[in-house]
């Protein structure tokens, strides 16, 4: 069924009943025109080829009110997917904005904080406290975890 | 004449025999949330001033600040596209 959504709507609707209204004047003319001579000898495949038409036809038919309600909800749900997809891309233009501002202004406040230790190191350096090697190595331990990558 | 009563059988096998083709695509994460995450920046050896554990702290902290607001961001990406999602599916019959 699938490649039915390859032809227009109208031609399948324009198809569904002809198919169906050909069955029905074949099958019926068939039985009628049995009695006439000439017609005679065309009465079987007459009524054959009708009854088959008649048989697609009402399976096109049914197929159809189906067909179209799907492709009505088919493009109903694309609808909305491309709405989410826009809101979607327009989150991350924002997200992606935030984080651009927001990590500059972190890096300038590391920057100034570096920048004023740089200027007070004497001041702050004046308690002579010094770092041992066991302190830095602690100090690293506790940060980066003692798996020692 | 009896042939026609597969008329309406064949009409309903008509009616079931559908599927909707419609996908969704998942959604793409902004590029900056998919960065790796930068590692801390270990105190060198030769550091032996409180002001140099100073520096070395603010600068860590600086990183764990841009890594805290990634990570809220990607929390927000992540309710905003589930709100989305629930959205789009929630009246899909």
């Amino acid at each position: 069924m699938w490649l039915l959504q390859l032809i227009p709507t109208s031609w399948l609707e324009f198809a569904a009943v002809a198919i169906l209204v050909v069955g029905v004047v074949l099958f019926f003319a068939g039985q009628i025109l049995k009695h006439i001579p000439f017609f005679k000898q065309y009465n079987l495949p007459m009524r054959v080829i009708g009854f088959i038409l008649l048989l697609l036809g009402a399976y096109f038919n049914g197929g159809l009110g189906v067909e179209l309600e799907y492709r009505e909800r088919i493009q109903e749900m694309k609808d909305r997917i491309a709405i989410m997809e826009q809101k979607s891309q327009e989150e991350n233009v924002q997200i992606i904005e935030k984080i651009v501002t927001e990590t500059k202004i972190v890096q300038q406040d590391t920057a100034e904080t570096t920048y004023l230790i740089e200027q007070m190191k004497e001041q702050i350096n004046k308690q002579g406290c010094e770092l041992s090697p066991d302190v830095i190595e602690l100090y690293n331990e506790g940060m980066i975890g003692r798996g020692k990558e | 004449m009896k042939l026609l009563a597969l008329i309406p059988i064949l009409f309903l096998i008509g009616c079931a025999s559908t599927t909707v083709p419609v996908t969704m695509n998942f959604p793409q994460a902004p590029e900056p949330l998919l960065e790796q995450p930068e590692s801390l920046e270990p105190l060198p050896a030769d550091a032996n001033q409180v002001s140099d554990l100073l520096q070395n702290s603010t600068v860590n902290y600086g990183k764990y600040r841009e890594l805290q607001l990634k990570f809220e961001q990607w929390q927000r990406w992540y309710k905003t596209n589930r709100r989305l999602h629930e959205e789009t599916t929630t009246n899909e019959q």
